[in-house]
């Protein structure tokens, strides 16, 4: 609808040309109508693509992080604010309780995304690592509580203190720094992390740069020069500054390897260290195991362990148990000359040592042929020094050394109740120290995996996306209205033409549910979701392939429906694990899904469909959708059409009885410019109007065979009727009198006509942009008795439904709407509304009995499908036209 | 249309100024609140698109300044940082829209279009 505005203005300008300020009135507020009305359809369409997505995350099988969920609650508050917004403005104060009723849901979604307070900074910057233990985790981080705690049972630890996650807190939260952070990893997009290495770098330097607060600095340097004077070292102190993160090293969350220490670090490089490491937690493959495990940045506080430097003659690691297998009979430890980092590097062979528990002795060892080691650099860090052969391969520790270690590990081990995984080193004075302790991880066991092995032939539907996991079996049964509805049986596979929000009343009895249209964005996919009914949209075909079929199995994960009971095969079926399942991200997540997609308001016939009984933004967007159709087309006064500036159309020289008004764009500029006459004539041939071309199209594809064949009872009911009909009294000024407009630009069209006693409008907007297109069609009236007219309107409605619309028939009227459907299905779409506006003139007449109108049922479906099949026959041809054009070109 | 684009982070106002003027589309920049009350006060400019998270003078309260100043003003809100009390009081201060980064080109021109379309009618009374 670009350029309408600018059509309005051309059109206010020549109505007043025409000082027919009255028409300029009605065409504007249609113009504004219809400009709420398309932003009210986009901005549904955008929050429901938000919903769907949030459902998605929901099911906990792919990793995501905090700033997904709040950006797209905020997409989806955003979207459904705007709707709120264009139902004032299509039916401005009518329904006073809507805007709080939104702002109250919102208000409480706020609520839960609001980002978590941070550790107070209130608490200690710095603890002495003697007064440290494991109780103190959520303080200094999991390695400084591990390592206090070995202090305090006796293990020799070297001397060092812990920079708390209160000092992490105050670093980032002076200058904005976290914000900022926050920030660089929306902007930089959520799903890019697998190639964020420019992230990465970008928000570890951000960190680099950014200075320490000074009560941190000087909390540091005092806390450095404590045990410098306590080493009696003096200037000359080495300190291993490491990582203690919350929950890292914990039971849930291993974050192996993935934050950075530095060794060796002189008293000076204490603060760019410490910078360092709390950098490091925006390492690549830190943020991407935040991002897998569904860890919130603010979930992951880094706390710093600073540690004498303790100068190794041999290290390494310790294991209580198998890792591999996680049997428990040995314990395993791996020993180098030099650093314990080798071993974990892997930059070396080490020697191994399988040692019994119960008696404590060794079972086996293995020397490898230790050609380097890491010894402490000159500078800062480690270096790694060649060792000659025959150092190379002498044991790097003597038995008893070994078991020592071993000792000290199974104490921990019983200390902490689980497996351990213990770094160790020996000083150059042969006295053991414990550097690091976790829980050691355990492998997991395997799941079993059984393929599928299905015969061609009894796959029934291969077609289809999932609008709900899961698998369901049962019979099928087809629902083509509300009637049928009511004989669903129980735990039945619902099968439907249209994915319509009406059947979410079904989804509790039904085992599963298939739809030829429709997709995962929908109200009925959201509802499927939210009740665990198995749900397959999209299956083209699925009346035909399902009608007669017996139990059938719907793989909604596979997009299949199978022929017979599968489910003893589907069972076997290994599901993605839900990894997010339980994660702060997912339970963060949940709290927000409720408030946002599960959708209560269904029927808009019930009483309860009111913004009183709101429950989630979703409920919100259902009953701004209806509300917003039913004042976008709801008859009133503004609907007159501008009689002034209209041109009247011809066909192959004849005059026609309809008239159009361009607002711009809907006449070719090369029709001849208009004279100023009211009866100035504009040749079909010549509207550019899309909707219009696509209508007109359908009105004249086949030829109508003049008014059906009249029963006796037909005929004296239309007389009868028109008898009493005070419009067709002569002369009469009335409704009757009112010409058949088009309104048109390039890309929207509304018509209004009254084709004998019946009345119709059509108003269609088609646009590159599929969310915005919309068609619909109002029918009401007609000649014939009550009867017939009900049936005629009755024929429409299910006609209309079976192409794609969403049709509600009352009486003798039908209400119809498609949207969001593509440039082509709109051309489709408009062309049989233009056939039915040509054929269904008049035929209440003939509606005597319903096998009349199951015969005009059939008759008029055989020549839509002429109709649409000429249609992609010809699309056929002007692409292939077109790439001849092009090839041509070339 | 004339635009200004304002963001304190100056990679993304380079950047995205660049493409915008490829694009035809007349386009100044601020990296501040200040700085865009100044050019809206000395140049002629059609529409405004605002980082809300900004040093100094926030995106929010520069929108309230253009809005008071110039009511009929353009104003879509583009943020790094997503936040739904943000994101609401910005539309409720008039913001024609909220967009969060990255931001397709096209999907801002698009939004930038709407906006003229139907901002126009409203000037002419003006």
């Amino acid at each position: 609808m670009s350029g309408l505005w600018s059509a309005f203005r051309r059109m206010i300008s020549r109505s007043q040309a025409a000082n027919d300020a009255d028409e300029a009135f009605h065409a504007s507020r249609l113009l504004e109508r219809c400009q709420a009305f398309r932003k009210l359809l986009a901005a549904n369409n955008q929050a429901l693509g938000a919903m769907a997505a949030i459902d998605e995350l929901a099911a906990g099988t792919e990793p995501f992080t905090m700033n997904q969920v709040r950006s797209l609650c905020t997409e989806v508050a955003v979207r459904v604010l705007q709707m709120v917004q264009q139902v004032e403005a299509l039916a401005p104060g009518r329904y006073p309780g809507l805007e709080a009723a939104f702002r109250a849901i919102q208000q409480e979604l706020a609520d839960v995304l609001r980002r978590e307070p941070g550790p107070s900074s209130e608490a200690p910057l710095i603890f002495d690592l003697q007064g440290v233990d494991c109780a103190m985790a959520s303080v200094v981080g999991a390695k400084s509580a591990n390592l206090g705690e070995a202090g305090r049972l006796g293990f020799r630890t070297p001397p060092g203190f812990a920079a708390t996650t209160a000092a992490y807190a105050l670093f980032m939260a002076s200058d904005g720094l976290a914000e900022e952070i926050d920030r660089r990893i929306q902007a930089a997009g959520a799903k890019a992390l697998d190639e964020a290495h420019a992230l990465s770098s970008s928000l570890q330097q951000l960190v680099m740069r950014s200075a320490l607060p000074e009560s941190l600095a000087l909390e540091l340097n005092a806390a450095c020069a404590r045990l410098a004077e306590r080493l009696e070292t003096g200037e000359a102190l080495r300190l291993a500054v490491r990582s203690s993160a919350v929950g890292e090293d914990g039971e849930a969350y291993s974050f192996a390897g993935q934050y950075r220490s530095v060794l060796n670090v002189g008293l000076e490089d204490v603060a760019a260290a410490y910078k360092e490491v709390i950098a490091s937690k925006y390492g690549v493959t830190a943020m991407s195991y935040r991002l897998a495990r569904g860890l919130r940045d603010e979930d992951a506080p880094m706390g710093v362990m600073v540690i004498h430097m303790v100068d190794a003659a041999a290290g390494g690691v310790a294991y209580t148990a198998d890792p591999a297998t996680g049997r428990c009979e040995h314990v395993f430890v791996h020993a180098v000359f030099g650093m314990p980092k080798a071993v974990v590097d892997g930059a070396t062979e080490s020697d191994v040592y399988r040692i019994c528990r119960e008696p404590l002795e060794i079972a086996m060892s293995c020397i490898g042929s230790k050609k380097t080691k890491l010894v402490l650099a000159r500078g800062e860090g480690l270096a790694y020094e060649h060792s000659p052969g025959d150092v190379a391969g002498a044991p790097c520790l003597k038995p008893e050394q070994a078991l020592e270690v071993a000792r000290a590990a199974l104490a921990l081990e019983r200390h902490f109740g689980a497996p351990q995984d213990v770094e160790w080193a020996f000083d150059r004075e042969g006295r053991l120290f414990i550097l690091q302790n976790r829980p050691l991880r355990m492998p997991e066991t395997p799941m079993d995996y059984a393929e599928l092995e299905v015969a061609q032939s009894d796959i029934l539907l291969s077609d289809g996306v999932t609008a709900s996991a899961g698998v369901g079996v049962g019979r099928p049964y087809i629902v083509r209205k509300q009637a049928d509805a009511l004989r669903l049986p129980k735990d039945a596979v619902l099968v439907v033409r249209n994915a319509l929000p009406a059947w979410a009343s079904l989804l509790d009895r039904a085992s599963a549910v298939v739809a030829e249209l429709g997709g995962a964005a929908g109200h009925l996919a959201a509802v499927a979701r939210e009740m665990g009914t198995p749900a397959l949209f999209g299956a083209s075909g699925a009346i035909a392939a399902l009608a007669r079929a017996e139990v059938v199995t719907v793989d909604a994960d596979r997009g299949v429906v199978l022929s017979g009971d599968r489910s003893q095969l589907l069972s076997r079926k290994p599901r993605s694990p839900r990894v997010m399942v339980g994660a702060p991200v997912h339970d963060a997540l949940l709290r927000a899904a409720r408030l946002t997609t599960p959708l209560s308001l269904i029927d808009p016939d019930s009483p309860l469909f009111d913004p009183g009984y709101f429950q989630s933004l979703h409920d919100v967007t259902r009953f701004c959708h209806e509300k917003a159709v039913e004042a976008m087309f709801a008859e009133d006064d503004d609907r007159r059409f501008p009689q002034a500036s209209a041109l009247r159309l011809s066909y192959q020289g004849k005059p026609l009885q309809y008239w159009v008004v361009d607002l711009g764009g809907g006449v070719s500029p090369a029709a001849p410019p208009a004279d100023k006459n009211r009866s100035s004539r504009l040749d079909v041939e010549m509207v550019a109007c899309r909707p219009f071309r696509a209508l007109w199209r359908g009105m004249i594809e086949l030829p109508w065979s003049g008014p059906p064949a009249l029963d006796m009872r037909g005929f004296a009911s239309v007389v009868a009727q028109a008898a009493s009909n005070p419009d067709l009294e002569p002369g009469r000024s009335s409704a009757m009198a009112m010409r058949n407009y088009f309104l048109i630009s390039d890309e929207f069209m509304s018509l209004q006509s009254r084709f004998g006693f019946h009345f119709c409008t059509v108003e269609a907007l088609i646009c590159p942009v599929s969310e915005e297109n919309f068609a619909s069609f109002q029918f009401k009236g007609g000649a014939a008795d009550r009867g017939r007219r009900v049936r005629r309107a009755r024929l429409l409605a299910d006609v209309l439904e079976g192409y794609c619309f969403i049709a509600e028939n009352r009486e003798d009227s039908v209400v119809a709407r498609l949207e969001g459907a593509s440039v082509r299905e709109m051309e489709n779409a408009l062309a049989m509304l233009g056939y039915l506006l040509i054929h269904t003139r008049q035929l209440d007449m003939v509606m005597a009995d319903n096998a009349r109108a199951e015969a005009e049922f059939k008759r008029l479906r055989r020549d839509i499908d002429i109709i649409l099949s000429r249609n992609a026959r010809r699309a056929v041809e002007e692409t292939s036209w077109k790439n001849q054009g092009t090839a041509g070109s070339n | 249309m004339r635009l200004l684009l304002v963001d304190d982070e100056t990679e993304f106002l380079e950047m995205m100024g660049k493409r915008l003027v490829h694009r035809g589309i007349d386009t100044a920049v601020a990296d501040s609140g200040r700085k865009a009350l100044d050019i809206l006060d000395n140049r002629e400019i059609d529409a405004v698109v605002l980082d809300v998270k900004m040093p100094g003078m926030d995106g929010l309260q520069v929108l309230q300044e253009i809005k008071r100043r110039k009511p009929g003003m353009v104003v879509v809100l583009l943020t790094g940082h997503a936040d739904l009390d943000t994101a609401v009081q910005g539309m409720d201060s008039g913001a024609f829209d909220y967009l969060m980064k990255p931001v397709a080109l096209e999907e801002l021109l698009a939004k930038l279009h709407e906006a003229m379309d139907e901002r126009q009618p409203l000037d002419s009374s003006a």
